[in-house]
């Protein structure tokens, strides 16, 4: 068949599968969004109507709900000093984690881009620390950051370094928290920068190279630009886990030293798992919701979108 | 010059991200009373172990019912992944590509999702599986979660880098909107697509709260939940057991990953314009 | 309340309850099972793995042998099983016993969650059990069910270390020590260890924090105030508030010491890995029956003797177990009951305490027991039977864990004593009164 009677063959038959016109405009879309929006709805529409719900309720010890509290639950936990202490270790979290997590996972991203061999087991590596679950990364690491018996304070102590009191000490906790959250999630933001990497077609930065760019050169100003979308996923990404941060807090520290990784989401989680106080717990929630949205608001304002591909 | 400093970044990076694996690793030869014995000290006892056993994995394999769990973890990784991913696509495809009403209203519904704690979710979210009669079963542990707004969000993000012109070639050969999809879509965003489904199948390994409420079923728990009651604080543990259960559980996601990342790349990902 | 008893006294009445036990009894059935109408039940128990697994599947032998059904488990690791009572009735009956941790047998009574079993035991029987076993689930004059085994601790600990250097420490509980003699014991010990070793990687005291260790929920402030003080109660008699009693000027001392051990003093590691005895880098050890095994397999050469655990002002210590609790909302409301009883049986009891090396729930029992009848682990019957006191009784009994659980860790780490104490007692009282 000839190119032009192939084509020709294909418009002829396509008419048949058009949906009236009355339609056009709506039906494919909704076909294409119905299982999306169907999970939505039911699973977590509804979840976060319930919680909303609850928010305004009383619930005893047992879990049931005995009696309406109105806004009173908000009153509290606005009031409360150590929820609002948690907010504010939760927004340092972020600023602790969310830039060294980007610049690592972008970092990672641009060195290990290469289709080697040896790229290809450096990427493994970095994404391997998310294979391993909660309780046993934690489990690891209180073996590994032990003050006495330790491996990683064997080694400074070996060097001559003072022993680090990693889950007694404040601001050692705080960093060993971060740190390991940071960890597990580097190859997750290696992973978004790699999609990104891959988007961009090669021709712009060879035409670049092509005129006398160097490589520096290069990446700040046509890479770099070109991931903005990236940046934007990364980001917002990592501070949604900074805010929702709860494995390392909850099997390490528990909150602690005195106070030092008593985050809001933990403070949440114990209100509604260890306290079984339901209302609180949601009013507690749907504050650290606006807080979140507030910041990654903020973010996305900053990171906003200048350059397309034209 | 360069190419042995990028040779050296990317070794640090990996012995980096490695170290504490490794010594999971390690420790899994060991036995168990020689765990924290020489870590008081450094020396080379500190990191390997001075008389390796395979004792600890021995003791994995028999534990009833280890293997069918990991069986199940790789099973609904390997669900999720494919049903998260193909979900995302045709959702990020109508919210990217398809003309329709409050296009801005349903993807910002989506995200806000994504803000609310789980922990406050989960509780209303098992009633709604169990009025479903879903509890203690796999589809009730997977379904809630099929909807993924990070998902929607990569392949939105991709499928909006995809040029407009590909499309309309589509088009002007009179395709539909599946055609359009299929022909001048996927074959340009296959590096999200599988950034997509590696994310979603990695996500199952690291799940906790989740199955620990909704699948109350010894032989249908996941692995990693299930190795999270080895760790016993009530009498001694078997640390030697947990880390090994622990290598053991890592091997088939670290496979699986090993094997589809070179399609993150970009001589795989996309075909390019014309 | 402790019932301070002489071993005498205890032979005596255990002699008398097992003379009781075999009179024959008109009016009373000749086989206490013969309602038992092979049901099968649904028992939510702590899953500790194959440990539990052993101990269950003897519990099952047993039953069957006296004609009771088959029994499925719905297991819940150790941190998830108060949850999972409180839910277990939640769109649906849940399983038909409940093996709970046992301080909150009273927490579960308040909720309106569990069904007495005042009708299964006689007074013959509820007299045969220790006091602690007795008094934890007696509320409101009924009996809601038998706990599993009790525990005692004692300080374990190498003979041949302190015969080099030439102390002996006491072997009774008449001749316990207070803390002020064990501090001077403790820094002796740790100071010619550490010269003799040529490190400083070794202490003299392993505290065992968390569960059954020598904090164990709350001992510390308890054992620093007079018998049947403010601080010794920790919570008041209503269960209702620690204002007063948690944060009394005795319990702050108690506190401090807690904190002095670790830093002023030196004396004990900040380390949460229970291996340093094992490795011989602590000279006591503070723990259970249950480590009498591991201790002599990973140190075969050991001579092993025991303590008793050092105190302030009053001998406390807090056993630790789980009772078997029957669901108020099941089907099988008979047989549940006779399921609860069995365990509370000699026979349904003795798998399970075997288990656990520990102490069994029944005086009679104890004749069985030979180990602790005499030698290092008669201590730990001592110490069950005249220093244990029941954890505070108070609905709340898990806020008030958990936030004591945070409060020693953080004056373990160095905190400020009253600073950490005060805003404790607030939290813990906010969640006491949900239960008023």
């Amino acid at each position: 068949m000839s190119a032009i009677e192939h084509i020709g063959g294909r418009g002829a038959a396509a008419p048949a599968r058009r949906l009236p016109a009355a339609l056009r405009g709506w039906g494919p879309a909704a076909l294409f969004l119905a299982p999306a929006l169907i999970l939505l709805g039911l699973f977590k529409l509804w979840p976060i109507a319930a919680a909303v719900d609850a928010s305004t309720g009383v619930f005893s010890p047992g879990g049931v709900r005995v009696g309406d509290a109105g806004l009173a639950n908000y009153a509290d936990v606005l009031a409360d000093e150590r929820f609002r202490q948690g907010l504010w270790l939760s927004l340092f979290a972020a600023l602790a984690k969310v830039p060294v997590q980007v610049a690592l996972g972008l970092g990672a991203a641009l060195v290990l881009q290469a289709n080697s061999r040896a790229s290809a087991l450096a990427r493994a590596a970095m994404v391997s620390p998310m294979f391993l679950g909660l309780p046993v990364t934690t489990f690891l690491f209180a073996y590994l950051f032990d003050l006495n018996v330790g491996v990683v304070n064997a080694v400074l102590a070996g060097m001559g370094l003072p022993r680090v009191a990693w889950l007694t000490d404040g601001t050692a906790a705080q960093l060993l928290v971060v740190g390991l959250s940071v960890w597990r999630d580097v190859g997750l933001t290696m992973l978004v920068f790699l999609a990104g990497l891959a988007a961009i077609p090669p021709q712009t930065a060879q035409a670049a190279r092509l005129d006398g760019a160097g490589e520096w050169c290069v990446l700040r100003t046509i890479t770099l630009p070109l991931l903005a979308r990236s940046f934007q996923f990364a980001v917002v990404l990592g501070t949604l886990a900074s805010f929702q941060m709860l494995a390392p807090v909850l099997m390490l520290t528990r909150g602690g030293p005195t106070g030092a990784t008593d985050l809001a989401s933990f403070q949440i989680y114990e209100a509604a798992f260890v306290y079984f106080d339901l209302g609180r717990a949601s009013a507690m929630s749907l504050v650290l919701l606006l807080g979140l949205m507030a910041v990654i608001a903020l973010e996305i304002r900053w990171l906003t979108v200048r350059w397309t591909y034209e | 010059m360069s190419r042995a400093l990028l040779l050296l970044a990317r070794a640090a990076a990996a012995a980096a991200f490695l170290a504490p694996i490794a010594l999971l690793l390690s420790a899994s030869f060991r036995e168990n009373g020689e765990m924290y014995r020489h870590a008081a000290e450094l020396g080379w006892r500190t990191f390997l172990p001075a008389a390796p056993t395979l004792d600890a994995y021995a003791r994995v394999l028999e534990l009833p019912l280890f293997a069918r769990q990991l069986l199940n973890t790789v099973a609904l990784g390997g669900f999720m992944a494919t049903a998260t991913t193909l979900t995302s696509l045709f959702a990020a495809y109508a919210l990217a590509r398809l003309p329709m009403r409050g296009r801005g209203g349903v993807f910002g519904l989506m995200l806000f999702t994504l803000f609310v704690p789980v922990d406050v979710v989960l509780p209303p979210l098992f009633f709604v599986v169990q009025d479903l009669g879903l509890i203690d079963d796999f589809s009730g542990l997977a379904l809630p979660f099929v909807f993924s707004p990070i998902g929607v969000y990569l392949l939105r993000q991709a499928i909006q880098e995809v040029p407009r012109e590909l499309d309309q070639a589509c088009m002007l050969d009179g395709g539909g909107a599946w055609e359009v999809l299929r022909t001048a879509i996927v074959p340009n965003v296959r590096g999200a697509l599988i950034a997509c489904w590696l994310m979603h199948f990695v996500f199952v390994w690291e799940w906790y709260l989740w199955p620990l409420t909704a699948m109350r079923r010894d032989d249908g728990q996941l692995a990693q939940v299930a190795i999270a009651g080895l760790i016993d604080p009530l009498r001694s543990t078997d640390y030697a057991l947990v880390f090994a259960a622990a290598v053991l559980a890592i091997l088939p996601a670290f496979a699986t990953f090993a094997l589809l990342q070179r399609f993150l790349t970009a001589s795989h990902a996309t075909t390019g314009g014309k | 309340m402790t019932h301070r008893l002489s071993r005498r006294g205890l032979l005596a009445a255990g002699a008398s309850a097992a003379a009781l036990s075999a009179l024959p009894r008109t009016g009373f059935a000749a086989d206490p099972w013969k309602d038992v109408r092979g049901l099968d039940l649904e028992l939510l128990i702590w899953d500790g793995g194959a440990f539990v697994d052993g101990m269950m599947a003897a519990v099952q032998a047993e039953w069957s042998a006296v004609g009771g059904g088959r029994l499925s488990f719905r297991k819940s690791p150790f941190g998830e099983l108060d949850r999972a009572v409180r839910s277990a009735n939640q769109g649906g009956v849940g399983p038909d016993v409940f093996l709970a941790n046992a301080p909150n047998v009273i927490t579960y009574k308040t909720l309106g969650l569990i069904e007495p079993v005042t009708d299964m035991f006689s007074q013959a029987d509820l007299d045969d059990f220790f006091p602690v076993v007795r008094e934890g689930s007696l509320i409101d004059g009924e009996f809601y069910g038998p706990s599993t085994n009790e525990n005692g601790q004692a300080l374990y600990y190498d003979r041949r270390l302190t015969e080099r250097h030439g102390i002996e420490p006491p072997r009774s509980l008449a001749d316990a020590w207070t803390w002020a003699q064990w501090l001077e014991v403790f820094q002796e010990i740790q100071a010619a260890e550490r010269a003799r070793r040529g490190t400083d990687r070794f202490w003299a005291l392993y505290p065992n924090m968390g569960n059954t260790g020598l904090f164990f929920s709350g001992v510390y402030p308890r054992t620093a105030g007079a018998a049947g003080s403010k601080a010794w109660k920790m919570v008041s008699d209503d269960g209702m508030t620690t204002e007063g009693h948690l944060n009394s000027a005795e319990s702050l001392a108690g506190l401090q010491l807690m904190q002095d051990i670790h830093h002023a003093h030196g004396i004990a590691p900040v380390s949460q890995q229970r291996d340093m005895f094992y490795n011989d880098q602590v000279a006591f050890f503070c723990g259970v029956p249950i480590y009498r095994n591991p201790i002599l397999e990973a140190r075969p050469e050991i001579e092993l003797a025991t303590a008793p655990i050092p105190y302030i002002e009053t001998p406390v210590i807090h056993t630790g177990s789980f009772a078997w609790l029957v669901n108020r909302e099941t089907a099988k409301m008979e047989e549940a009951k006779l399921f609860v009883k069995f365990m509370g049986s000699a026979r349904g009891n003795d798998p399970i305490a075997r288990g656990w090396s520990s102490l069994p729930i029944r005086r009679s029992m104890l004749a069985d027991r030979p180990e602790f009848l005499e030698g290092p682990m008669k201590l730990f019957a001592d110490a069950t039977l005249e220093w244990s006191a029941l954890r505070p009784k108070t609905p709340g009994f898990s806020e008030l864990d958990a936030i004591w659980a945070r409060l020693e860790a953080d004056v373990v780490s160095g905190g400020e004593v009253k600073a950490l104490t005060d805003d404790a007692v607030r939290r813990i009282d906010a969640q006491l009164r949900r239960y008023a």
